[in-house]
């Protein structure tokens, strides 16, 4: 989240500029004296809530080295860098570090950019009013580095500011002269308003610090109002070798020296808290409050999406409600129709199967009955076609295991020559399979008185009930 | 690095976790309900297909079940669902060969059997077999004897042997004898006594 308050500290005083939906406007001045600080003081307690706020300093008592160390991590690195510090700004309470990448294209080699600003007795005063009120404050910067990250945005549509180039800038502080390479900030400082030849000398202490190869000059850019642009143009031929064969070129970001500025808040107030000046108590008291807040918020959001997904499991699970009592309502009428269906029915001893179950053994054993009636028909049939032929006895039968086969054995006394044309008779019906199962010789059944056609024989002959398929099969 | 348990940091903590406990208890709540919305759907579906299954079922044999019942209902009426009252039958069966002008019936019971296992409220259908020898003087006379005595019960006639006497000259003695296995088949009442 944004921080609501940008506070613009240079050499005239603190201004507070307040961020109103996307614009920057100005809530409060104050002299860069002790009665400016004690009003602040006083504005701060007047405020409702806490003040949540950025620092911005535009001062000229500031400091840059850039340094190439090697890449190390952890504690070793921590060790490093404050040794760097300690070495270039004597021991400076309002101090910081800038990574800046690979250096010289080497992975084991890290460039940094350490920077102080050199008088704190100008900055921490406000800082001691902000820490006694209660403030949150979100980090301490400076121009340059607000530039820094701009610089990187606006290089993306502007080439000119990926090549080595001495950006000019304007702000109520006054001229700032910063030097960029790879579009990272190397070197800046603010001009005083009363400083001849500033961009010569701006060169020159770029060169002293061998900064600028001394081949190609670096491009002058100038980020501001047009009229900067064009005095320049007219002013730098004049002053001194250093500055011959200087290319001046103006970005239009801005027209004005106000909205260069507004800029520079927005950017201030919206970029990631790096870069901070503020010393420990104030670094740590922000990681706190960061803490606090992501606690808070991460339980909240966390809260809320469970709660949103709740909300939505449970408008979805209205229509199942809905659809449940739609099935339900289909059960329980099919049910009522399953039940009138079985109240049409008569009533009976016991459940449908068993009743079923019961009847099919009966109808299976009436199914046994042996009705002789066909078999007798046929053999009457037969006796009455040959007269010669007496029934000496009648046997039928149906088992169990052969409930379609009634088997009929009749035993018959009749004359040898009869024999063949009965069993030739019994043959020719469809419906009867019949079999000679024993013949006794003639001379067995032959006594005195024997009929002209011949001596009889007594034959056992099995006549079987079946279906005219199966006697063609 | 460490930072200090501040009263604002147990604060956020808190309100962090009461946040998640409201959302998570919320969606817990939720889900559970979804849960057993789940499970009464299933349920009802099952209910559906099931009462579904037997009602189509029941179309598919209302018309089969309709006439069991009838042919139970007949069996009851025509006295087959009783107790047997073997002397009763024996009386009928004699009454029938003196119809018939037979004199020398003899009839003999067997065991009674059970021929299928009974079930809850249903009757036990059971079977006694008997034998029948009588005399008969022509075949036709024969085959209506059998059939008076096959319509006076429930009967199956199993097995018949018909033989011609040698001394069947004489009219006084008839010229087939005949000896039959018959199957009477009856309904034992459920709340009868089983043998």
């Amino acid at each position: 989240m944004p921080a609501r308050h940008v506070l613009l500290l240079d050499h005239r005083g603190l201004t507070v500029w307040a961020r109103q939906r996307s614009a920057m406007q100005v809530a409060a001045n104050f002299p860069g004296d002790t009665s400016g600080v004690d009003d602040f003081g006083r504005w701060l307690a007047a405020q409702p809530g806490r003040l949540h706020c950025r620092l911005l300093v535009d001062l000229a008592e500031e400091a840059y080295e850039y340094d190439v160390l090697p890449r190390t991590r952890g504690a070793d690195r921590r060790a490093l860098l404050q040794r760097h510090l300690a070495r270039h700004f004597m021991g400076a309470s309002l101090t910081t570090i800038v990574p800046q990448g690979c250096a010289n294209g080497n992975r084991h080699q890290e460039g940094v950019l350490m920077s102080a600003l050199t008088r704190p007795a100008l900055v921490t005063p406000w800082l001691d009013q902000l820490t006694a009120q209660g403030a949150r404050i979100d980090g301490v910067h400076t121009i340059p580095l607000v530039l820094d990250q701009l610089v990187r945005r606006l290089a993306r549509r502007h080439p000119r500011l990926r090549q080595p180039h001495v950006l000019i800038t304007v702000t109520p502080a006054g001229e700032r002269h910063s030097f960029f390479e790879q579009r990272r900030l190397r070197f800046s400082r603010l001009i005083a308003a009363d400083e001849a030849n500033a961009l010569p000398r701006t060169l020159t202490h770029l060169d002293a610090r061998k900064m600028l190869d001394r081949q190609d000059k670096p491009d002058i850019v100038v980020l501001g109002p047009t009229d900067l642009a064009a005095r320049l143009a007219v002013d730098l031929p004049s002053r001194t070798d250093a500055a011959t064969g200087l290319q001046i070129h103006h970005i239009a970001a801005t027209t004005d020296a106000t909205a260069l500025l507004s800029r520079l808040l927005q950017t201030a107030a919206h970029s990631p808290a790096h870069a901070d000046y503020a010393p420990a108590p104030i670094r740590a008291a922000s990681r706190h409050d960061r803490l606090v807040r992501r606690i808070t918020g991460g339980g909240m959001i966390m809260g809320a999406v469970s709660g949103a997904f709740a909300i939505g499991l449970w408008v979805t699970s209205q229509a199942l409600n809905t659809r449940l009592a739609q099935l339900d309502a289909e059960a329980a009428r099919l049910t009522q129709a399953y039940q009138a269906q079985l109240a049409e029915l008569p009533p009976l001893p016991a459940s449908a199967a068993d009743l079923r179950t019961l009847l099919a053994a009966h109808t299976r054993h009436r199914a046994l009955h042996a009705d002789s009636l066909p078999l007798l028909h046929v053999l009457g049939g037969a006796l009455d076609a040959h007269p010669d032929a007496t029934l000496h006895s009648l046997t039928w039968q149906r088992t169990d295991d052969s409930a379609h086969a009634l088997v009929l054995h009749a035993d018959l006394d009749l004359p040898a020559s009869v024999a063949h044309a009965l069993n030739h008779y019994l043959a020719g019906h469809h419906t009867i399979q019949l079999r000679t199962l024993r013949t006794s010789t003639p001379a067995a059944l032959s006594r005195a008185g024997d009929p002209p056609s011949g001596p009889h024989q007594r034959i056992r002959l099995e006549l079987r009930a079946i279906e005219p398929a199966d006697k063609q099969t | 690095m460490s930072l200090p348990a501040t009263p604002a940091l147990q604060r956020a903590i808190l309100q962090g976790a009461l946040c998640l406990a409201v959302g998570g208890g919320l969606l817990t709540a939720a889900l559970h309900q979804r849960q057993q919305l789940g499970t009464a759907l299933e349920r009802v579906r099952h209910t559906l297909e099931d009462t579904g299954a037997r009602s189509r079922s029941l179309a598919t044999d209302i018309d089969e079940i309709r006439h069991d019942a009838t042919t139970y209902a007949a069996l009851e009426a025509n006295g087959t669902i009783a107790p047997e009252l073997r002397d009763h039958w024996l009386e009928t069966l004699h009454a029938i060969a003196t119809e018939r002008r037979i004199d020398d019936l003899d009839a003999t019971f067997g065991a009674r059997r059970r021929l299928a296992s009974p079930a809850a409220g249903l009757p036990t259908l059971m079977a006694t077999t008997v034998r029948l020898r009588w005399s008969a003087r022509h075949e036709p006379d024969l085959l209506n004897a059998l059939d008076a005595f096959s319509g006076s019960a429930d009967v199956v006639v199993r097995k018949c042997t018909v033989s011609r006497q040698t001394d069947a000259s004489s009219p006084a003695h008839p010229g087939l004898k005949v000896a039959c296995d018959i199957d009477r088949l009856s309904f034992e009442p459920p709340d009868a006594g089983m043998p």
